[in-house]
């Protein structure tokens, strides 16, 4: 990132079911929350995309037959320019957890190709926002976060 | 939402509002349903009614483009609009699934066809 984190200027965090009617649920919520920026249509639906693939991977392979807390969290900061801001989010689970994270997030792995998931998920996130980092371990759940500077 | 239509020797799937994780399945299981009544059929899948889509829609629509192939049917998209074009792109879909920019099918979808 070109610019440095100066100060938080919003934050909201937000606890709900793992289930898959909270996915529109949850893009609505942080499109709210985008909404105080001034975000091109592009750069809302590039945000969405990338919130619906981490709660769907937090859902289907996190909580995988099971169900359990998803938490969200939105956090934009000013930079240290004052023109530009930066959007954080970060979706995470206490769900099964990755064994290989590096594995997982190539394209087209998948884990569930039975179910039709393309595997596509962290390909989508890469490419739809600036920065990805993904945080887990066996038993450990999973934290993804990501960064785009709006 | 899901609008299906028959016209001659085509399924026209009309998908609109949200395609993601949660409404996949119900449309997935609806279009499936109707190519086993019409096995002979070839699939378009319009889209321009969609508001978002994640990768999980194009897991339906390779899925829908598997199922189809084994029948010996093809499959198109249509409708690709400026919210999913990205994804679509993206995706690589086309390489395999063709996408048609104005078929004949589609004109008349909106006098009428026979609905399914």
């Amino acid at each position: 990132m070109s610019n440095k984190i100066h100060s938080i200027l919003n934050e909201v965090k937000l606890d709900f079911l793992g289930i898959s009617q909270n996915e529109s649920f949850a893009r609505g919520v942080v499109a709210n929350f985008v909404s105080q920026c001034d975000v091109t249509i592009e750069q809302l639906s590039d945000i969405k995309t990338a919130v619906s693939e981490a709660v769907t991977n937090a859902i289907v392979h996190g909580y995988k037959g099971t169900t359990g807390m998803v938490t969200l969290a939105c956090r934009l900061y000013s930079s240290n320019d004052r023109f530009t801001k930066t959007l954080e989010i970060a979706i995470s689970d206490n769900g099964i957890g990755i064994s290989n994270v590096e594995k997982a997030r190539e394209p087209l792995f998948t884990t569930q190709p039975e179910m039709e998931r393309s595997g596509m998920g962290f390909t989508v996130m890469e490419t739809f926002m600036d920065d990805v980092t993904v945080r887990s371990a066996p038993k450990c759940g999973c934290i993804v976060t990501m960064r785009k500077t709006l | 939402m899901l609008t299906i239509l028959r016209q001659d020797d085509s399924i026209i799937a009309q998908i609109s509002g949200d395609l993601d994780h949660h409404n996949a399945i119900e449309i997935r299981s609806k279009i499936d349903d109707l190519l086993i009544k019409y096995p002979n059929c070839d699939l378009i899948l319009n889209l321009s009614g969609l508001n978002f889509m994640d990768s999980s829609g194009i897991g339906v629509i390779i899925g829908r483009y598997r199922n189809q192939q084994q029948r010996g049917k093809k499959t198109y998209i249509c409708g690709v609009n400026s919210k999913i074009s990205k994804l679509i792109e993206l995706s690589g879909i086309k390489k395999i699934v063709p996408i048609i920019d104005n078929p004949s099918a589609i004109s008349t979808l909106n006098k009428g066809g026979e609905a399914v």
